[in-house]
């Protein structure tokens, strides 16, 4: 699942996971929706935007890892910053982080091998 | 055998043009919200103008850079930064409003070239 407010970036991600991966791609415009969203699909990971109007990356991320029925789910930041504070990453239990530019090719692998899974 | 589930190139790259033309088809309203807030805050206005500007560049920053728009990327972050430096002072320079315009315009000026050539022999 996607969770980013930018459509364009949304829509380009779920694209080039289902066309290079052959995953399912639920996408939310932002993390109140996607955090519904979530808890209805139960998708095997999220990747989501860091910086959004209204709940950022860190809150859905934290919001996910407090709910039993989520907290298991890998979550991955998406950013287009250069830098990230490693430390807050870790403590809201997020499993990596993807930074803009990403090579579309290699999205899916570089997913799976933050999740821990094979893509 | 070829898996006939599995997606076509032709479709892939219909696909991909898909979203690419959605992006480019965008840019103008994207770079009218920039200018919008930047020239509201050259004429003083309160509300989120400051706000919008700084996410909004910053957005268009990420977003561009995985399109492969780098010069556009690159124009935003410069936006962005001036933005985030008025934002981290608590106001507007309006001493730096004439440089933060131009970037605007160099920012302008990329996504019309960028647009011009995302389709080439103009198919879109």
């Amino acid at each position: 699942m996607v969770i980013d407010d930018d459509a364009d970036l949304r829509r380009l991600v779920q694209v080039t996971l289902e066309f290079t991966a052959g995953w399912a791609v639920a996408v939310a415009a932002d993390g109140a929706a996607g955090l519904a969203l979530v808890r209805a699909e139960a998708p095997d990971a999220v990747i989501v935007d860091l910086m959004m109007p209204g709940m950022d990356g860190y809150e859905v991320c934290r919001r996910l890892k407090q709910d039993p029925a989520t907290a298991t789910i890998p979550v991955v930041f998406l950013t287009a910053r250069k830098r990230l504070d490693e430390a807050k990453v870790r403590a809201v239990g997020a499993a990596g982080v993807l930074f803009k530019p990403f090579e579309l090719d290699d999205l899916a692998a570089q997913i799976a091998a933050l999740c821990g899974t094979t893509s | 055998m070829s898996d006939p589930n599995r997606p076509s190139g032709a479709e892939r790259d219909a696909a991909f043009a898909a979203v690419l033309r959605e992006f480019v088809d965008g840019l103008p309203q994207r770079l009218l919200v920039l200018r919008t807030a930047l020239e509201g805050l050259a004429r003083g206005e309160q509300g989120d103008l400051l706000e919008t500007l700084h996410v909004r560049a910053h957005s268009l920053k990420g977003t561009a850079a995985a399109f492969g728009a780098l010069e556009v990327s690159a124009c935003a972050r410069a936006v962005e930064d001036r933005a985030h430096r008025w934002v981290r002072g608590g106001a507007v320079r309006r001493d730096e409003l004439p440089a933060a315009r131009d970037e605007l315009r160099r920012l302008e000026q990329a996504a019309a070239a960028y647009a011009a050539g995302a389709f080439p022999g103009g198919s879109r």
